[in-house]
């Protein structure tokens, strides 16, 4: 298997690192598998033998890598050119119009190459035309990274309640707010200052309103209500409220009560996307920058998943995802 | 579905069987079956009986049974289990807490806390029939836009 990684950030650079951990064993499952190009925003480096990730792994730049050349050309160029089997899809997320992801991940499932992707702004933006141009060229579109980070709510559904119906969703969708909120329950912290505890520590984006004011989970909630209860849900659907009128004060009545205010993802009838009281003694009830997702079923009744919605612990969603590419791959051939 | 049904049984051996007969070829599990020997009238004692049924139409079918049955329904109303709902209203004048009404939801308990900046906070407390639950959250909603507060409910 030919591999690509569109996107060396810092999931790209974990991405490799982790590879390098589970080298041989990638090699057990496939003899001929490699990774032959790397792209970042400036160009890439391609190397149809195959590009040493120890290596590159020490240095983690791509221009001071000594066994390819650094093609200062765009990735989307690299995959229109070259056939890789699967395409790692980690640039930046883009809910406006996608891209450049979007064009990406268009032209690779348009080519049959498998599409393995972190990036949720083209799934929001596009995500039953993506499934159906996978679909029609008998390749995977696998997201598992795009929602709750390392909790495998994807692969949860698809193989373990394969005779379950989904009835509901409802989850904590975004480890920023999450930190801040938990930062002002427990360390009696304004809003203020926990927000900038959260920038300072690099866990917002650039733009902290995406998180602070729920857009981020919003996209989450579109991709779960789509990719798990089968809808055609856009952003616009998503009722949204963020948490920037929480006070002190709300805190601590919710707290007095027994409850913590969380930002709380639910897909149901309505999306929504606002803050809840939930419960100290809930499933749900995480703190930090944890993230929670319930999935309440017509059999298995409650399941609750907890785990890290981002950071270097994504690359599990990663390589869980390339892992069953190869063996469909080996399957089909 | 909980359902309270009071029967006029006449006073004697084997009346009780004839009204739990169309009950049971219903699906109705009886959770109590109580006397009221105290509002007696001439021959007939009221027999109150709380029952649960899978659906409406259960209910409604075992209903017209026992009245094929010959037996007098002196009563029956559908028994809702009732939930509690908390709500935050940030930014919400405590003054303006007390002018809520919403169908479906009765009030239990009102608290607010004195602010500390601007805004201050109300946590009301609401006893509401979990059927109603969305249309209950949609007006507490609306209730919240209209007072320029920030809702915060239960999950």
């Amino acid at each position: 298997m030919d591999v690509a990684i569109l996107g060396f950030g810092f999931l790209g650079k974990n991405l490799v690192k982790y590879l390098t951990i589970r080298w041989d064993e990638l090699k057990r499952i496939d003899p001929n598998f490699k990774v032959t190009a790397i792209a970042n925003s400036k160009g890439y480096i391609y190397d149809s033998n195959g590009i040493d990730l120890f290596q590159l792994s020490e240095t983690q730049d791509l221009t001071s890598y000594s066994k390819a050349p650094f093609c200062f050309e765009q990735a989307a160029i690299l995959i229109e050119r070259e056939f890789f089997d699967c395409v790692f899809e980690l640039t930046p997320t883009n809910v406006k119009n996608g891209e450049p992801g979007l064009s990406h991940i268009r032209k690779s499932l348009s080519r049959g190459m498998n599409v393995i992707t972190a990036n949720k702004g083209p799934l929001v933006l596009a995500y039953n035309e993506l499934v159906s141009l996978a679909k029609t060229n008998d390749c995977l579109l696998l997201f598992e990274a795009t929602v709750a980070g390392a909790v495998p709510v994807f692969s949860l559904v698809r193989e373990s309640l394969q005779g379950d119906k989904v009835i509901r969703i409802q989850g904590i969708l975004n480890g920023t707010t999450n930190y801040i909120l938990s930062r002002m329950h427990y360390e009696g912290v304004s809003f203020d200052i926990a927000l900038r505890e959260a920038q300072e520590k690099g866990l917002t984006e650039r733009d902290f309103a995406y998180d602070i004011d729920g857009i981020d989970a919003a996209c989450k909630v579109v991709i779960l209500a789509n990719a798990i209860m089968g809808r055609k849900a856009v952003l616009s659907d998503v009722k949204i409220s963020g948490i920037r009128g929480i006070n002190e004060e709300a805190i601590s009545l919710a707290k007095k009560s027994g409850y913590a205010i969380k930002l709380i993802g639910e897909v149901e009838k309505d999306l929504r996307v606002s803050p809840r009281l939930v419960p100290l003694n809930h499933p749900l009830c995480v703190n930090g920058t944890l993230n929670s997702v319930q999935f309440i079923c017509d059999i298995a009744g409650e399941i609750t998943l907890v785990g890290h919605g981002s950071g270097k612990e994504t690359v599990s969603a990663l390589l869980n995802d390339l892992y069953t590419t190869l063996r469909a791959q080996a399957i089909k051939s | 579905m909980r359902f309270r049904v009071t029967l006029a049984l006449l006073d004697k051996p084997g009346q009780l069987l004839r009204a739990l007969d169309p009950i049971a070829r219903n699906g109705g599990n009886i959770i109590s079956i109580f006397h009221e020997r105290e509002r007696r009238a001439g021959d007939y004692v009221p027999v109150s009986l709380v029952i649960d049924f899978s659906s409406n139409e259960s209910f409604n079918q075992a209903f017209e049974g026992i009245k094929r049955a010959g037996i007098e329904i002196i009563e029956s109303e559908q028994i809702f289990e009732k939930k509690n709902l908390t709500c935050l209203f940030v930014g919400l004048d405590p003054q303006n807490a007390i002018k809520i009404g919403i169908n479906g939801a009765e009030i239990k308990a009102i608290e607010a806390i004195k602010p500390l900046s601007n805004k201050g906070c109300v946590k009301i407390e609401f006893s509401i029939i979990p059927e109603r639950l969305e249309e209950v959250l949609e007006e507490l909603r609306k209730f919240a836009e209209q007072s320029n507060a920030l809702l915060i409910p239960s999950i």
